[in-house]
């Protein structure tokens, strides 16, 4: 039997963004934009629709008087991504 | 049926790439481990040849020369944590782990003599053990352990022999739980 897998997440941005913050603890805005290759404009996109649904905690600061956006996984999220990867593995279970 | 395997397969890509990027870099301080494990090596046998080989009583001065490198150690973290643009859990268990070490190093050299240099200088070995190890547990990086280990046996033996020795001891104990893992580092990931 197939699970559900969240739509939230079954997306190709959002989840690079999700599996890269259950890496590390908070990350900046310009990290994330790094690692996943993505536009600021389309990263930003993604990034509220996960902070909107609770998944992300996005804080906006300031460093060496530029403005800062660091992103954190909350509880939420986290419970999320791991019902997401149990929903995955159900597709990939030998039948 | 056959384009849902395919975003299945993609979906589990893009978790391990991600993984794979915010990994901690193993390389990334290996020359910190360089810089204290030659640094205290050498001293350590200049020290013993100083004094024991040509009756040079201050011999202990060369030992003076760790605050500086301490200097240079500090002025090296405040840069990294400038350019610093993600936290992760590994960072934050090694930074607790060797403010720990640096805390008791220091609290020795407060107490050396009250116990005598010939006391402190097994505890030097064992505090490198208890170091090393917890770092190799943290980065998974067994050359890290066995110096910890080795270091820990030096320590023991370093209790039971003179000074003199105890210097070439605390020597040898650095060189396998900083120098050789340090080298070991650059090719690991």
């Amino acid at each position: 039997m197939f699970e559900p897998l969240d739509p939230l997440l079954h997306s190709q941005l959002r989840l690079a963004v999700m599996s890269l913050l259950m890496n590390v603890e908070v990350a900046e805005f310009n990290y994330i934009k790094e690692k996943t290759n993505a536009t600021a404009g389309n990263l930003s996109v993604q990034v509220n629709k996960l902070k909107d649904a609770g998944y992300i905690a996005v804080e906006k600061s300031y460093k060496d008087n530029y403005p800062l956006t660091t992103c954190k996984i909350t509880e939420t999220g986290i419970n999320a991504f791991e019902a997401y990867l149990n929903a995955l593995r159900s597709y990939i279970k030998p039948t | 049926m056959e384009q849902e395997k395919l975003e299945v397969n993609q979906s589990l890509n893009i978790i391990s790439e991600m993984i794979t990027a915010s990994r901690y870099n193993l390389a990334e301080d290996r020359i910190i481990y360089l810089m204290w494990g030659y640094a205290v090596a050498i001293s350590a046998i200049i020290h013993y040849i100083l004094q024991f080989q040509l009756g040079i009583k201050e011999a202990y001065y060369v030992w003076f020369s760790m605050p500086v490198l301490g200097i240079i150690q500090t002025i090296y973290f405040a840069k990294k944590k400038k350019r610093k643009r993600v936290h992760t859990y590994v960072n934050r268990a090694l930074s607790y782990i060797w403010l720990g070490f640096v805390l008791v190093l220091i609290s020795l050299l407060i107490i050396s003599p009250q116990i005598s240099w010939g006391g402190v200088y097994p505890v030097f070995m064992f505090l490198y053990g208890i170091a090393t190890i917890s770092t190799a547990g943290v980065i998974k990086f067994k050359p890290l352990a066995i110096g910890g280990v080795i270091s820990i046996c030096c320590g023991i033996i370093a209790a039971y022999l003179a000074f003199e020795y105890q210097l070439l001891l605390l020597s040898m104990a650095i060189i396998c739980s900083f120098v050789i893992p340090g080298h070991l580092l650059k090719n690991a990931n």
